[in-house]
């Protein structure tokens, strides 16, 4: 059973649906769950709860990209920086 | 340069991992790969830790699998006058304590601040280059 808009607004006694879909909308959800579930794959970067290796092995450069800069000097001195204007 | 300040976690990447669902995978991989290959130190704020307390309250396996992490690493713990500081950034940047002390600890050491408020935290001002969006995991290439 789909939600449908545009049938007037909630009473304060009815749950509001957490997602309204229109007739067109609604029937082609229906006829390609296929395509909801590659978009909601594209969301996640991910169709499955497993880790592609690709996605690993590119994460784990980013993160030790991400080390190397925050360990450089001029990023610890911006850090400092940014504590100063909090501080006393 | 100095050495390794490691990586420090805000209550968004604990609830992650110990809710141990999808949002897990990113963290679980920070951490394999600091294990295996930088040997960088975790770092967990104690207000960042008691922020995700607070989420995973009710929810048995998250509250048992956090309650584990935290005790492997440790927590950090804030001195009077980082408590003031901070006040000062909760009240400025509009944002949770355990952010606030995650970014202090981060911006203290020159660590990584691991997050999937990567936005939020730059928007309070910390600087991008000490920022690891964890949310990066599920960026297609």
């Amino acid at each position: 059973m789909f939600l449908r808009r545009g049938h007037g607004g909630y009473s304060g006694t009815m749950r509001r649906p957490d997602i309204e879909l229109s007739d067109e909308a609604a029937a082609y959800v229906e006829r390609h769950p296929d395509m909801i579930a590659r978009l909601a794959g594209q969301a996640y970067g991910a169709t499955s709860a497993e880790p592609t290796e690709a996605a690993q092995v590119r994460f784990r450069g980013y993160v030790r990209e991400r080390l190397a800069l925050a360990g450089a000097d001029d990023a610890r001195a911006a850090g400092q920086a940014f504590l100063a204007r909090f501080a006393g | 340069m100095t050495a390794d300040p490691g990586v420090v976690l805000d209550a968004s990447a604990l609830v992650a991992y110990a809710q141990n669902d999808l949002r897990a995978l990113p963290v679980e991989e920070l951490l394999r790969e600091l294990r295996e290959d930088t040997g960088a130190a975790v770092h967990i704020p104690c207000c960042a830790c008691g922020d995700a307390v607070e989420i995973v309250r009710d929810d048995k396996a998250a509250t048992s699998r956090l309650a584990s992490f935290a005790a492997s690493y440790g927590v950090v713990t804030a001195s009077r006058t980082e408590h003031q500081v901070i006040a000062s950034i909760v009240a400025e940047a509009s944002v949770s304590h355990g952010l606030a002390h995650a970014m202090l600890v981060a911006a203290g050491q020159g660590s990584s601040l691991a997050t999937y408020a990567a936005a939020t935290v730059l928007r309070a001002g910390l600087d991008e280059r000490l920022i690891l969006d964890l949310d990066e995991f599920f960026r297609p290439e």
